[in-house]
């Protein structure tokens, strides 16, 4: 038995089966969750390449599997990804139970998110271009919606994600061929370009952003929430990968400036955008890109509390962009105009969905109190060091997501249309809210407690530590 | 653990009010109950004061990276304690003379949320960490915003609620920022430790977050919660915005910034001080009143002197809330509004003698004379809202004509207590003049008008004079030109943001990307990047 057999044929096997029983939701649900979070668990206490006893049997679970001469390695110290992207995969399931997302949800994610460990695993890397090419196909008809048209959004996702793919396969290429070329060091600053290209386009970094707040309008919202949230997860653990494998990588003072600038204009314009935007669909798409932008400069500090941060950033982001999507996937089953002023005296007609938005929103905003501010004031003190001028610019994009906040708090609890107060959430969209609310408010109050077992993420990563 | 016991205390009471309220139990019940345990532990807290220092810290509350002062720390000293006393001493006045109120008061649960305000400003005030009281400051304007937001029903109101936790989380920012600014000087921001080069950060800070902007808080006019619970929030308010002061010295200003600084201050405490006295009561003016009381310790913190600080602070909190607890009045009532003004007047040898220190400065005689100028007008604004006739105590249930003084009264006992027992050695003569013409000038003033002028025409007559610049001057404190201006340049700049993302998120947005794309490739063979 080897790891990737069980955290990758597996899951895989049971997305197949769950693909052919998808009509029956809450058990394809059940299943799906079930066989997450089992194997999130079994991440955490199974020792890879250790001898397990059986009764009078024993077990070893091998690293590697080896198909067509491609290998797909799992090392113990990679155990904690895979429980990450597996307890994360149990979570976005379990919450779809009240979004209202069509029946590919549940199969194809437990598809995406065993290819994106897949592509975590595979040697060598350019495969995990194809693999990641894969997982955003496969992707596609859970933005579904009945009776609607496949709309804009979802194509540029399409178009944005399947271009990186050249780009990252010529960069492989340009990585395998250096060494033995005349010019090594002139095609390794060329694979690095083109590397850089790729990973852009797969993160939505500026200029290539613009498909992010088109999918958060246009796909379903809890939908596009999952891709918005796990897809550059996984390209960032891939890049952190690069970062640790290729030290010289690390040393290129351009790449980190790059970064730096490139992470500076990600949060200004994400912030600006957010602070003008009405339609709510589209402010999340503007927080992602405030996010990655924050993973940027965690990753252009180059230093032990910029890595940190960089795997703590993550994790209140994924929960707060489930938690807010979750809430806009079920105003927009209501029916209702997503325009901003559309929410008059909502907070009274669904005060649970408003609440866990709002914690959400301001996690992105990183008010004290909430986990946005934990992870985020380091990189903010980091790069507070190298320079002043960059703060304030990320101050303006943060402010811009505050301002987006007070202004949507200043319609919630407006008394105008207001005339029945009567809510109008059933009992588990209350439990579903509240759960996500208290994991937030557990990670922005006991930071040390609930963040730091994250941190061993960073274990497989032995350069970066 | 004894540190968080006033904490521990008050959340218990807000927990067994909220199960009385519940269950429904009698008002009258729920209020004794109240009361008594609001004594207790203003009670323990006076007992505090003979075992300080005490400290708590939760080490290590930061996760990751070399931040200094990564722990929670909560310390009870020679500084936390009197502002922990008064805050506690602040809630069981409320909660003492609402027995005037009863009848007035919508459900008793109010006390629980007062309880659990008090609490987060006791936690407040034994901050002594920057994380702390970061993390406070949030959880303070936090639960602000929901009680607020609970009790107001118009559009309007809601508006200002919400510009009014803005600006507080505004505030926060500016705090923030001023810690980044002094890592990247190389001296990270530390409690006890001079502010130095970001004090003018940290005062605009603690300027936003003293709750005077918008001017006026949200609540009905004349309710019961606009005295009980409007007062207690302005004063949480104002304890956790000057405790950073008092933690965080503000150091040496260039000469010439602190010339800029007092003189702009000094105007501000006399307009301030001159509204104060113009407003038609007091609650109308209490703004004014933290303003300018808050303008006095801040102008004594650039002086450097943390004790005046502390010494105005008290005043602020304890003399003024008797003044906007006094509801129920008659003539002999007014005694105790009378002892309150002697803590304010700094006569030597009371509490606020040390405070004159902080504001008599050599070498600036015309700042001296219109401080001390201020201070008479806050004191005769003091006088004259307190004089004014309103419901009569008589009026009311014989029980409350007991209870009611009382607790009026543990405020001006505090205010001495602190004084008397803490060992800030502040037993001192202060600046004999000007407190000598600080507090007869107003007596004096008053008596005359009394003598030769009817209340009512010298009143409306100075109103009539007063309120037309009264107007121009909230409008221009106000803010609003400056709101005018900021969303004419907003929409502005929305529209280019508009146009911007039309361009790159429209149809032809994917060409714009290309060209984007072949401009940085352009730009980094060009070697331009490199």
């Amino acid at each position: 038995m080897s790891a990737p057999i069980i955290w990758i044929g597996i899951p895989m096997i049971f997305s197949l089966i769950l693909f052919f029983i998808r009509a029956s939701r809450v058990i394809t649900l059940i299943i799906g969750g079930g066989i997450s979070a089992f194997l999130a668990l079994l991440a955490l206490t199974f020792k890879i390449e250790s001898v397990f006893p059986l009764g009078p049997l024993s077990m070893e679970i091998s690293s590697t599997l080896t198909i067509l001469g491609r290998n797909f390695v799992i090392t113990d110290s990679e155990r904690f990804i895979v429980a990450f992207m597996f307890s994360m995969c149990a979570f976005w399931i379990f919450g779809s139970r009240i979004s209202g997302t069509n029946s590919f949800f549940v199969p194809n994610v437990l598809a995406i998110i065993t290819l994106f460990v897949a592509a975590l695993s595979v040697q060598p890397f350019l495969y995990a271009a194809l693999i990641i090419e894969i997982a955003v196909l496969i992707s596609i008809p859970i933005f579904f919606q009945r009776g609607q048209p496949v709309k804009q959004g979802i194509i540029r996702f399409l178009v944005f994600q399947t271009l990186a793919i050249p780009f990252i396969l010529f960069s492989g290429w340009g990585f395998a061929a250096a060494p033995s070329s005349i010019n090594s060091q002139a095609t390794y600053f060329q694979a690095g370009v083109l590397l850089a290209i790729g990973l852009g386009l797969w993160l939505a970094i500026f200029p290539f952003h613009t498909w992010v707040p088109l999918l958060a309008r246009d796909g379903h919202p809890y939908s596009a929430g999952f891709i918005l949230s796990m897809l550059p997860t996984t390209i960032l653990i891939f890049f952190l990968d690069f970062l640790n494998t290729f030290s010289w990588l690390r040393e290129q003072s351009i790449l980190l400036s790059i970064s730096q600038n490139l992470g500076i204009v990600m949060i200004v314009m994400g912030g600006l955008f957010a602070a003008f935007q009405r339609e709510l669909t589209r402010l999340i798409g503007y927080a992602v890109m405030v996010e990655i932008g924050f993973s940027l400069l965690a990753m252009s500090l180059n230093q032990i509390i910029g890595w940190q941060s960089y795997i703590l950033v993550m994790i209140p982001r994924i929960i707060g962009i489930a938690i807010c999507t979750l809430a806009i996937s079920i105003w927009k089953n209501k029916e209702l105009n997503m325009d901003i002023d559309g929410f008059h005296g909502e907070f009274y007609k669904s005060t649970f969905a408003m609440v866990g938005f709002l914690v959400g929103w301001f996690t992105f905003s990183g008010l004290p109190l909430l986990p946005g501010f934990p992870t985020k004031l380091p990189i903010l003190i980091g790069l507070s060091q190298i320079t002043l001028t960059s703060i304030i610019f990320v101050s303006i994009g943060l402010f811009g997501l505050f301002v987006a906040g007070f202004r949507f708090l200043a319609i919630i609890f407006s008394t105008r249309n207001n005339e029945d107060k009567i809510e109008t959430e059933s009992l588990l969209q209350k439990i579903f809210f509240s759960f996500g609310v208290v994991l937030l408010l557990a990670m922005g109050i006991f930071p040390s407690l609930v963040l730091n077992p994250f941190l061993e993420i960073l274990s497989a990563f032995a350069n970066l530590n | 653990m004894i540190t968080l016991i006033p904490i521990g205390f008050n959340l218990f009471a807000a927990a067994l009010i909220l199960v009385l309220t519940r269950i429904k139990a009698n008002i009258g019940r729920v209020w004794l109950i109240a009361s008594i345990l609001s004594l207790t532990n203003w009670g323990i807290i006076l007992g505090l004061r003979w075992l300080y220092p005490l400290q708590i810290k939760f080490s290590e509350w930061f996760p990751i990276g070399e931040i200094s002062q990564r722990g929670i720390t909560l310390q009870l000293d020679s500084v936390s304690w009197p502002l922990l006393l008064a805050l506690c001493a602040v809630q069981t006045a409320v909660i003492i003379t609402d027995s005037s109120r009863l009848d007035e008061i919508p459900s008793p649960m109010i006390w629980s949320g007062l309880y659990l305000v008090y609490t987060v400003g006791i936690l407040a005030v034994l901050t002594s960490s920057i994380i702390t009281i970061l993390l406070v400051w949030a959880l303070v304007d936090i639960i602000e915003f929901i009680i607020l937001i609970r009790n107001v029903i118009s559009d309007q109101k809601i508006n200002e609620i919400v510009v009014s936790f803005a600006v507080k989380i505004l505030g926060l920012f500016i705090f923030i920022f001023g810690l980044l600014i002094s890592y990247e000087q190389g001296t990270p921001l530390r409690i006890g430790q001079e502010a130095n080069s970001i004090g003018f950060i940290i005062l605009i800070a603690v300027g936003l977050r003293l709750g005077v902007i918008p001017f006026n808080l949200p609540f009905v006019s004349g309710s019961p919660i606009r005295r009980g619970l409007g007062n207690s929030i302005r004063m949480v308010s104002v304890a956790t915005s000057m405790v950073v002061l008092l933690r965080l010295p503000m150091g040496a200003f260039d000469e010439r910034a602190q010339g800029i600084l007092l003189t702009l201050a000094v105007v501000g405490i006399l307009f301030g001080a001159i509204m104060w006295y113009g407003s038609s009561s007091e609650l109308e003016g209490r703004p004014y009143w933290i303003v300018t009381m808050a303008g006095l310790a801040i102008y004594s913190s650039i002086n450097g002197n943390q004790i005046a600080t502390l010494a105005w602070t008290l005043a602020l909190i304890l003399s003024g809330s008797v003044l906007f607890l006094f509801s129920a009045r008659g003539r002999k009532l007014t005694i105790i509004p009378l002892l309150a003004v002697i803590g304010i007047t700094g006569l030597p040898f009371t509490p606020s003698a040390i405070g004159w220190q902080g504001l008599i400065m050599s070498g600036g005689i015309f700042r001296n004379i219109l401080m001390i100028l201020s201070v008479s007008i806050i004191i005769l604004g003091y006088l004259r809202h307190a004089t004014i006739a309103d419901i009569l105590l008589s009026q009311k249930e014989k029980w409350i004509w007991l209870t009611y003084p009382l607790g009026l009264f543990i405020l001006v006992l505090s205010q001495w207590l602190i004084f008397l027992i803490s060992d800030l050695n502040w037993y001192i003569p202060g600046i004999l003049f000007a407190s000598i013409v600080a507090f007869f000038l107003p007596v004096i003033i008053l008596f005359l008008i009394r003598k030769f002028l009817r209340e009512s025409e010298y009143a409306e007559f100075l109103q009539r004079i007063l309120k037309p610049f009264g107007n121009i001057i909230i409008r221009f404190l106000s803010f609003r030109w400056v709101y005018d201006l900021i969303w004419s340049f907003l929409g502005l700049f929305q529209r280019i943001v508009n146009v911007f993302t039309n361009i790159l998120e429209g149809q032809g947005g994917i060409i714009w990307v290309i060209v984007f794309l072949v401009m940085l490739i352009t730009l980094i063979t060009s070697g331009d990047l490199t």
